[in-house]
Formats: structure tokens, sequence, C-alpha cells
């Protein structure tokens, strides 16, 4: 279906004549790792918020990450990679064009950014630190004791989480998760010193069922979990701060603006997500004992305590 | 009031070693397909990055699997967790449940059973405490009792016992008459690797533990293989030597299914429990499948389907009796001989599903179906099984009428070919008072069903002798059910208060309870019973029997303290105390039927102990050592059929230190039990000395 309306598009611009305006014609390409509904969620957002921006000026093009691999990529101003997979692709075929790689976590992007010639943009889709730090202090003004997991790949490393956590009057137990290592007997460590878990986006810690039992075990002793997505919520972390695809959808298409005017020196090298969402929830709340704020104050305190923008 | 058995004979078991092989065979599986099944954990090419932030996950805590918060409940709960699990120095499960508050354990002579009660008024073999492992009750129809001895879960399996003091019929099910006792075990993941324990001290007792816990793919598994042997009691034939093997599986195929599969198999040889020479001389085999598929469909939204099925098999040989008279007819009359097989078996299928719309209503309702079947020609005199099949069907809301108020209300109907419908209803009101501070009141009436044996007693002896002197008119009847029996009825009104303390470091939860128990099912002595079988010199021939009845009632009013002091990560101390006053009469249809069970009466006074307390403390000392102590006290009280024991005092206290083997960890204890003096169990012939004993455990991750 995207691939017809890629065509459509293409289309298009063969038939109805480019007016020259003096402004100059950018053609997008962006790259979707999938077709799932993430994937098109972004895009959705991203173009609503560049409605009104003319065809003149600028046109999309969009395929999928696997017909890139297999054909190339062509030849656009500027490649909006979506998601980890499309963001490996583009890296590789780029050659001298500019990628901006967006919904994908920051370990899944930053060993990318070696292998390109051309600049390379990235969007984080995890949190900074501070961040969840801030949510922490805000669930829980009175705690003082906090405890994490840490693998070999956690970005930002475990000094900017040692930071963040001093700055709102955390102290951190990090344990450093090996590959091969019993995760059991590192999260038991954590859960005997700590008041509150944090549990920032790891490749190591989440892509297996350690995600799970973090918070079974965190549970059994009646520690909040502070997470990173509302699926850890639903799943039973006491809150998360995350950005959704609209979220990143929308701050893709800021980027992409600002470009426009701007040219490549307004590309970042990297950014964190700048609009977030707090969840809450209740039921892990009020079994720990914890009274269970609104999220949009929670969001509230988090903005203020980490001095980021919504 | 088991009797009989004057010298047991030995009966070899092969039972024993063929469990013990069969269980290393399936820990040996185990670790192989572990091993195969196991390198890193897959990962999504994809999702090495957004699919973990934005896909779905299962849901771990999901909202009605919760436990409710402690100051939400509309009853009492105390929670044995791990760290007292070990603290306590215990070496059975039963044990443990001395630091309930107003719950007795008294090992007995008899079978051995270990009985279990709360409050008192019990015999070797308490029937009203419904006890789940996970939610598969471990009742023994042969016992009708728990057989504690027989739980198919090996101790370091546990994670946490829940004690639910009071009836809970809508929630725990039939049975769950003055209470209900939740044994949860650990999931598989949280001890992978290999654990191995043993333990070893007086009373000759020798136990082990071997377990594996791993993964293949979305199954997460553990198998455990036990040993358990002890002589018991000095001069009490109440030794044993069992081995088991359990299983259990956890697979959770996708976010929404969970499957929950275990199996257990234990055998060995238990003695029968009189002063006879230490041998064991019973012949037990036990197995158990269980199975159990939950789903959580979409938020707030859960049911499960849950089947079982518990086998056990028990044969003993007794020798003869002997009549020996002095010159009467009687004289030289031998009886009980005979090699003797008890079965038993339950299979239960039960489903449950639980809503919560919003933050106001929590909805719970199941159906259930359970099939019970028992053979013993020693017991019922009858060599087919006789059975019962019941049907039940229960619900239970919880609402929030505000900020402060929950209202909580909940039913059981049940129904079987022993009992007509009855219905047992509960009613609870919590107060939030402050934040962690709640008071909270609630009434219930509760039924319990005759058990199989309470309906089919006929234990009934005959001549065995087998020449022209055989009496063929003799037939001694020791326990009969001359008619079928009524239910037991519970009436309870209780109040009760929990706060937390200290920012959370201290728990208190105080309950005060008036409880009336009618009805009661008990064996009544009749000494004309069936009728006078010979009349000699005047003298009735023939002891006249014990008739299983209804017609007792009692009356208990007492107040129970449950207190938790968690200070920080170094230690923590739990205090259990209760006082309760019985008062009991014979009432048949309401009206007073005085001495008619001399053995009930005697000690209907202390039925009920006054005082009972249960105090466990643990520290971390500098240097790694643990140190933990232990204090118990129950006031004299009476078991009934087995007499009246004085005052229960006593001191335990254990030592532990971690050290480091190689690349894993290790841990010796050294744990002393009863230290403060000899006291009696149960009865006078179970005599409890200091006992030491040292164990060993190390776990590989």
């Amino acid at each position: 279906m995207l691939r017809r309306f890629g065509m459509g598009l293409l289309l298009v611009l063969l038939v109805v004549p480019v007016s020259s305006t003096g402004r100059v014609h950018r053609h997008l390409e962006v790259v979707l790792s999938g077709e799932d509904a993430i994937y098109t969620e972004l895009l959705e957002a991203f173009r609503s918020w560049l409605v009104d921006i003319d065809t003149t000026e600028m046109t999309l093009s969009v395929s999928l990450a696997d017909e890139v691999a297999e054909n190339g990529g062509g030849n656009f101003d500027l490649v909006i990679a979506v998601g980890s997979r499309a963001a490996q692709v583009a890296a590789q075929s780029a050659g001298a064009r500019p990628v901006l790689a967006v919904l994908a976590p920051r370990s899944a992007l930053e060993p990318l950014r070696g292998r390109m010639r051309a600049p390379f943009s990235a969007i984080y889709l995890d949190q900074p630190p501070g961040r969840l730090m801030a949510l922490g202090r805000a669930a829980l003004p009175r705690a003082r004791r906090a405890g994490m997991l840490a693998g070999p790949d956690l970005q930002p490393g475990p000094d900017a989480f040692r930071r963040v956590a001093d700055e709102q009057g955390f102290s951190l137990n990090i344990q450093a998760l090996a590959a091969g290592d019993n995760p059991t007997s590192r999260i038991r460590r954590i859960l005997d010193d700590s008041e509150l878990v944090l549990a920032p986006y790891d490749p190591l810690v989440f892509g297996t069922a350690t995600a799970k039992w973090l918070l079974y075990m965190a549970y059994q002793r009646g520690l909040p979990v502070i997470g990173f997505s509302r699926s850890y919520v639903r799943a039973g972390a006491l809150a998360a701060v995350y950005s959704t695809p609209e979220q990143i959808g929308r701050q893709t298409a800021e980027v992409v603006r600002k470009w426009l005017r701007e040219g490549e020196r307004a590309l970042p090298a990297a950014l964190y997500p700048v609009y977030y969402s707090v969840e809450v929830n209740d039921s892990v709340a009020r079994t720990l004992g914890i009274d269970a704020p609104d999220p949009q104050v929670l969001a509230g305190q988090v903005d203020r305590l980490s001095g980021g923008g919504r | 009031m088991r009797q009989a058995g004057p010298n047991p004979e030995h009966v070899p078991a092969a039972a024993s070693s063929r469990v013990l092989g069969v269980g290393l065979a399936v820990l040996l599986l185990g670790t192989l397909t572990g091993a195969a099944a196991e390198p890193a954990e897959p990962r999504d090419d994809r999702a090495s990055g957004e699919a973990a932030l934005l896909d779905e996950m299962p849901v771990v805590i999901s909202a009605t699997r919760l436990r409710q918060p402690l100051d939400e409940t509309p009853v009492s709960v105390t929670v044995i967790d791990r760290a007292m699990i070990e603290a306590s120095g215990m070496l059975e499960v039963a044990e443990l449940l001395r630091l309930v508050p107003g719950f007795q354990v008294g090992r007995s002579a008899y079978d051995p059973a270990i009985a279990v009660t709360a409050h008192g008024q019990s015999s070797a073999y308490p029937q009203r405490l419904q006890v789940q492992v996970d939610g598969r009750s471990v009742y023994s129809s042969v016992l009708s009792s728990v057989d504690w001895n027989n739980l198919g879960v090996a101790l370091e399996d546990i994670e946490r016992i829940e004690v639910v003091r009071g009836p809970s019929s809508p929630v725990y099910g039939a049975n769950a008459f003055i209470g209900a006792v939740n044994i949860i075990t650990r999931q598989p993941f949280q001890d992978r690797g290999w654990t191995v324990r043993a333990a070893g001290g007086d009373a000759n007792t020798r136990s082990g533990l071997m377990r594996y816990a791993g993964s293949a793919g979305a199954l997460d598994y553990r198998v455990s293989v036990t040993y358990d042997a002890s002589d018991g009691f000095e001069g009490v034939n109440d030794g044993e030597r069992l081995d088991g093997v359990s299983f259990r599986g956890v697979y959770e195929p996708g976010a929404r299914d969970r499957l929950d599969i275990q199996l257990g198999y234990n055998g060995g040889e238990m003695g029968r429990g009189y002063p006879y020479p230490p041998e064991p001389n019973r012949d037990v085999e036990r197995h158990y499948q269980y199975l159990r598929w939950s789903r959580v469909p979409g938020a707030g939204r859960e049911g499960y389907l849950q089947l079982y099925h518990n086998y056990q098999r028990d044969r003993e040989v007794l020798r003869d009796l002997t009549y020996t008279c002095g010159n009467c007819l009687l004289e030289g009359l031998t009886y009980d001989n005979g090699a003797h097989d008890h079965a038993a078996e339950r299979f239960d299928v039960e489903g449950q599903y639980q809503v919560a719309t919003g933050a106001r209503l929590r909805l719970l309702a199941g159906a259930g179906l359970r099939l019970d079947r028992f053979r013993s020609e020693l017991l019922t005199g009858r060599e087919d099984f006789v059975d019962n099949l019941g049907a039940r069907l229960f619900a239970q809301a919880e609402y929030r009428l505000g900020e402060r108020w929950l209202l909580n209300a909940g039913a059981m109907l049940e129904s079987s070919d022993i009992m007509d419908p009855e219905i047992s209803p509960r009613l609870g009101l919590t107060y939030r008072a402050a934040d962690r501070h709640s008071f909270r009141i609630g009434w219930a009436r509760a039924v319990r069903s005759p058990s199989l044996l309470d309906n089919n007693w006929d234990k009934t002896y005959t001549d065995t002798r087998t020449g022209p002197e055989r009496l063929d008119w003799f037939a001694n009847s020791e326990f009969i059910t001359p008619a079928s029996l009524d239910p037991e009825r519970l009436q309870i009104l209780e109040a009760g208060y929990f706060g937390q303390w200290l920012e959370g470091r201290l728990t208190t939860d105080v309950r005060v309870f008036h409880q009336r128990i009618r009805d009661e099912i008990w064996l009544w002595r009749d000494p004309d019973y069936p009728e006078c079988a010979l009349l000699v010199g005047g003298n009735c021939l023939g002891d006249g029997a014990y008739l299983s009845d209804n017609g007792w009632g009692t009356d208990t009013t007492g107040i129970e303290l449950d207190l938790k002091y968690r200070p920080g990560s170094r230690g923590f101390l739990s205090l259990a105390y209760a006082l309760a006053n019985a008062e009991s009469d014979t009432l048949r249809g309401g009206a007073a039927v005085p001495g008619v069970n001399p053995a009930r009466d005697a000690n209907a006074d202390v039925g009920t102990p006054r005082h009972t307390f249960g105090m466990l403390g643990s520290y971390r000392l500098p240097g790694g050592v643990e140190a933990s102590l232990g204090y118990y006290y129950v006031s004299e009280m009476g078991w009934y059929g087995d007499g009246r024991v004085d005052p229960y005092r006593r001191l335990d206290l254990r030592l532990a230190r971690e050290f480091p083997v190689g690349a894993t960890r290790g841990k010796i204890e050294l744990i002393g039990q009863n230290l403060d003096g000899e006291d009696r169990e149960f009865s006078a012939d179970n005599r409890l000395g200091a006992r030491l004993f040292l164990r060993f455990s190390m776990k590989m991750d």
C-alpha cells in the first residue's frame, strides 16, 4: 500500500509542472522499518505537522527498509529513517546524503554514526536520564536510594546516570549485567538496598525476560519501578516517561522544517525527545501505598525538575 | 482417635529408591534440555530497539492479580515471607505456621499427623483449615485432614505463605472454614541454575535437596529432588524416610497467556505412630498433576482455568491384637490382622474470572467441580471406593463508596452428594481513617461439609482366628457412622485495625472476633453400641463404639495481634500473639446432652489455649553472620483424643554465614530448636528435647 502511495506521489511530481519560485525544491525519502502501526503513526503525525509546506518546496517519498536494502537508495536530499532497521539500511546505502534517524533508541543509533560519511542526525526514542530520575523524584518525594541494572550497551553510560541521580538527591546503586550473567542475583542486590528501581531502556536487559523478572521481584518487595515505556507501566511499573510515535513524528517535522529553512547545519547531531508523556499504574500505586498522582501533574513536575521543555 | 496396632511389622518399601531414581533422571533431563535450548535469548532483529519501547509486554502485575493492599482487605492476612522462612530455621513447612497469631501446631503420635489449627478445638486431624499450594488443595481423604508431611513441595521452593485468619469461602473455596493457608511457590526464574542443600542433626534427621531451574524459550522450569528422613520423637514410631521429585513449568507464549504446570511424586516409609520400635512401617506414595491456564485479555480483566489431580496410597501391616481377660469368653481372641491398603484421590476443575471496572468496582466470579474418592477397608469396612461429587459457585465484589470507604461482599454456593446446597456469605466494610491506617468490620457465615471419612466410618474388628474356637458373632466396632451427617455451621463477627507506623517500617494488625460453631462433627463414645454383644456376669462385653455425629457447639472470643518491624535491610522482627477464650457444650439440635463423650469433656476447658505467642527476630551482624531468634509459647491445651499438654515454651536459635565457594556462594547454618528445656508436643508421649541441626546450601547461577 505504501509503495503504491509512493509511486502515486512520484506520478504527481511528473505530471504537475514544477513552479520555480526561486526556492529550492527538496526531495525527502522516508524509509520505514516495516509496515507496523508504530511507523505509520509516526509518518502520519510527521505529515500532518508539515501539511502547510507546499509540494513545490518539498516532496515526500515513502519506502520500506527491505526495498531500499534490495534496490539501493534513490537520489534524495534527506533520508528520514524511521526505526532501527531503516537506520541501518540508510546508513549503508545513503552515500553522501544526510540521514535523520528517528524512532530508535540511542543504543541502536549511535553505533551507526561511525559508518556514515555524510551527516548523521538522530532523534532518540528513549528519554534523557535526567527526565527519568526527575520522575522518580516527583513520584517519591522522600525516597533517597535508587537502584538500576546496566548492561554493557547502556547509553548514556552509568556515570551520566549517577550525575543526574545526584542532582535529584538520590544515591544510585548500579549493578552491571553482562550477557550470560544471571540477572536475578543482580536484581536481588539492587532490591536489597533501594527504595526505588530505575529502569531506563537497556538492550541487554530489555531484549529478554529480565524486564519481566525485574518487575516481578521489585513488586514482591514492594518497591516501585520507574520505567521507559507505556507498556512497561501496564505490565506493572509504577510510572514511566515515554514518547509516542506521534510525538516523535511531530519533533521530526520540526527538525525538517528547520532544515528546509536553514539547510544542513540545522540538522542536530542528536536530540532527545522534546515531547513526552507520563503514565502511572494506579493499581500498583495503591498496592505499594503510594498516592497515585495525576500523570499530568507528574509531567509538570518532571518538566520543572529536569529543566526540560515539553 | 485412630487406635489399634501393637507391634507393626516393617514393610520394605520399593517405592522409595524408585522415586529417587526417577527424580535424578528428570533432573538430568532438565539440565540437558536447558543447556541445549538456552544460549543467549534470541533477539528480534528489528527489536533491538524500538519494539522494546513500543510493543506490548506481558502484564506481570495485573490489577486483579494484585494482592489487595493490606489496609483494604476485609480479612486479616498474615504473610510469612521468604526472609522469615529462612530466619526461622524450621525444617518443616507446618512449623512455620507457629508465626501466625492464634495458630497451634502439634506433631501427633498417630500416622504421624501434624495438626495445624487456629484457636485449638482440634484432634490430631483438624479439618477446618483450607490449605493450598498455588491453588491446589493438599487435603487427604484418608487422614480426613491436611497431609503436611507430603505437601509435594520443598521448603526451599516456597516463596511465601499467606494465611487468611477467618472464614473466607467466597475466595478460597470450600473448607476455608476458620481460615485459609495459601502456600505460594517460587517462580522458576527466581532460582536459576543449581541449588544444593543438605541438613542433618538430632533425631537422626537427614534431609537434602537438589534443584535445577532453567529456561527453554518461553518456558521457565524448575525440577527439585528431595530426601527427608528422621526418627521423630523418642520411643514413638513416627520416623520417616521420604523422597520426592517436583516440577514446575511456567510457559508464557505471548503477552496474554500463561500456563503453569506442576507435577510431583513422592513416597517412602512412615511410622504408624505408637511407642514401638522406631522402624517406619507404612509404605506411602503420593503424586499430583496441576495445570493452570491464566489469561489477561485486557487491562483490568483476568481469568484462569485450573485442573488438578491428587493421588495417594498408603500400605501398612498391623499385627494382631489379642484379648487377654483372664478366663472370659473372649480370652485369646485375636483381631485386626491384615495388610491394609488405603487409597484416595481428588479431581478438581475450577474456573475464575475477575474484572476491575474503573477505580471503583472489582468483581470476581467462578465455579468448580470436584470428585473425591477414597478406599480403605480398615476404616470404611468396604473394599470399594466411597466417593463424593460436588460443585461450587462463588462470587465476590469490592466496591469503593468514596475516598475512604470500601465495601466487600461475597458468597459461595456449594452442593455435593454428601451435602445439600449451602451458601456461605461474607460481608465487610473498611474505613481508611488516614494514609495507611484503616479499620474494618466483618460478618460471615460458613459451612463445612462432612468429609468422606466423617460420613463413612466403619472400623469393625472381627475374630481373626481360623480354628473352631473362632467366635463368629464377635464384632467390635471402634468407629461407626450410623447415619448421614449434617454440615458444621459457623458464624463470625469481627473487627480489625491495620496501620503502618514509622514511615512504613512497622506494620500492625489487630483483630477481635466472636465466633460460634454449631453441629460440630466429632466421634462420640457410646458404650452400648450396637447393643450389648454378650452379657457375662452382668458386664457387657464389646467395648461400645465411637459414633461419628454432629452435636457439639463452641463459642470462641479472641483478640489477635500481628506485628512486623522492618527497620532496614539488616533485619526484622515479627510478633504474633493471640488471646482467646472458648466455651464448648454438647449441643444436639440446640439441647445439651452432657457426658456422652468423656474424652472430649475432659479437655473441653482447655480445648482452646488461652495464650498463643510466636516471635521471630533476625539481624545481620557485622562480619556477615546472620543471627535469628525465635520464641514460641502456647498455654496449656487439650488436643481432643490425646489429652492435655502443659504450656509449650520453645526457644530457637539460628546462626548463618555466607561464604564464597569459587565463583558462587554457599551458606552454612547452625540451628537449635527448643533450647530452653523439654516440652511435650501434642501428647505426653511426644517429648521434644533440645535439637541441633546443621544445614549447608549452595547456589550456582
